[in-house]
């Protein structure tokens, strides 16, 4: 549906996990706040789980592509609605290419500008793929927070983290710990399951094991968005966690972007795995400190680093500023 | 027509290892930028060697193209079991003081191999 009064943007989030999926939905609520509305494609496991709609201005749609399908099938379905769309910009996250490598016959017969959100990407595809050239077919590259390969090229744009909510949205501690379902007092420790499947089990057990070893110290909070099989532990099912972080004393997760960028913005203490990706480079984005590389280590370095939580300082949502400037280039198609 | 990239497209009679050639085409199914080599005309337009091979075998098509040709054309090459081609000049002449400098060996297949392997545009899972 097109917006009566801003612009239309088509925004191409396909890729697993949560990370493309939750960096196009904030930027469809920065879109929202400029009266602008997005249509946000995707492909991930969760989509079809989490009430993404809820979170964009009205007149938004979301599509969940079957996340079963192949890479031709989901082609066709890529074809068919960016070619025939009628939007004011083409917002493709993270693969200039696609994700199956199906963007570069369709982006030259793309009349509204088309901008990237250029993320890290593994300097092997990079390579590999001449991901320099497909950029070209970009007006503008968005570079949320994070140095990546082309940042430096003229059309680029550094803006700081994309993320969910903004400074004045989180909830205060109190409001925190009762969405979390936390008691009133004493320390939090929140055990993130989010990824692949698998690995959600694998921060199952982490959780069940932390919940264990700190009985009577802190309580323990396992947030997952879907769960891999049964688990000891009894899980939470809160998307987005972000505006409950002020209650959080040690988020213990991964190293995906919005997790590490998060905890970041926010002062957070986090303790993450750094897990392989196909694109994505966990370990670039963790501090050393911050990383962590078997379970036992997880548990051990959890215990001992429980402490209080810094205060939340105040941020920056680099969304604002990237709705702003795809706002300045898009126009009618 | 296409960019200015090299040729997308992997083959190989031994091993899968990249084009060096500049793509001038597209697939039509896949997208991949694809050279002169790899470009096959079919009723659905213009196709990589993977996907008119693949489109091919769907439709059980005959196929008389070399560069559809794999494993299955050669049954029993490059094996030096009794029964298998090449058994006997082996078993006479393979000795350890014998050795073609020409031969291909697992750090050549490792050498083409080691690049582009990794699944990139394959997996719609990935992230």
């Amino acid at each position: 549906m097109r917006a009566t009064t801003g612009q239309h943007w088509l925004i191409y989030a396909l890729g697993g996990g949560l990370g493309h999926l939750t960096r196009a939905i904030s930027l469809g609520r920065g879109a929202g706040q400029q009266r602008h509305t997005v249509h946000i494609l995707c492909n991930s496991p969760f989509a079809a789980d989490l009430p993404l709609e809820d979170e964009l201005p009205a007149g938004s749609a979301v599509t969940r592509i079957d996340p079963h399908l192949g890479r031709a099938e989901v082609a066709g379905q890529i074809s068919e609605i960016v070619t025939k769309g009628d939007y004011d910009a083409l917002v493709v996250d993270t693969f200039p290419r696609g994700l199956g490598g199906e963007l570069p016959p369709l982006l030259p017969g793309i009349k509204c500008p088309k901008i990237l959100v250029h993320r890290d990407l593994n300097p092997q595809y990079v390579r590999d793929f001449d991901v320099s050239t497909a950029v070209k077919h970009f007006d503008r590259l968005l570079v949320p927070g994070e140095p990546a390969a082309c940042d430096q090229h003229t059309h680029a744009v550094v803006t700081a983290p994309w993320l969910i909510r903004d400074h004045d949205e989180l909830l205060d501690t109190d409001s925190a710990r009762r969405v979390l379902q936390a008691p009133a007092t004493g320390h939090l420790v929140v055990v993130l399951g989010s990824g692949r499947l698998e690995e959600v089990g694998l921060m199952a057990d982490i959780a069940t094991r932390l919940e264990r070893k700190l009985e009577g110290r802190a309580s323990v909070r396992f947030i997952a968005p879907r769960l891999a099989g049964s688990t000891a532990i009894q899980h939470t099912n809160l998307w987005p966690l972000l505006p409950a972080v002020r209650a959080i004393d040690l988020l213990v997760g991964a190293g995906g972007y919005n997790t590490v960028n998060e905890a970041h913005v926010t002062h957070t203490p986090l303790l993450a795995f750094a897990h392989e990706r196909l694109y994505d480079r966990q370990t670039a984005r963790l501090r050393p400190e911050e990383m962590v590389s078997s379970e036992s280590e997880m548990v051990t370095r959890a215990v001992a680093q429980l402490g209080a939580r810094p205060a939340v300082p105040l941020y920056d949502n680099g969304v604002h500023e990237a709705a702003r400037i795809i706002a300045t280039e898009g126009r009618g198609c | 027509m296409a960019g200015s990239g090299l040729c997308q497209e992997r083959t190989g009679f031994l091993f899968s290892h990249n084009c060096d050639c500049l793509a001038a085409y597209s697939c039509a199914s896949c997208g991949k930028e694809i050279c002169d080599r790899h470009m096959h005309e079919t009723e659905s337009g213009t196709m990589c060697t993977t996907c008119a091979k693949a489109t091919r075998r769907a439709s059980r098509e005959p196929i008389d193209d070399p560069y559809f040709y794999s494993g299955s054309y050669y049954r029993g090459y490059g094996r030096y079991q009794p029964g298998f081609w090449g058994y006997h000049h082996y078993h006479h002449h393979h000795v350890s003081d014998w050795h073609d400098r020409d031969d291909f060996t697992e750090a050549d297949a490792e050498s083409v191999q080691a690049e582009g392997d990794e699944g990139f545009e394959q997996d719609m899972g990935a992230s």
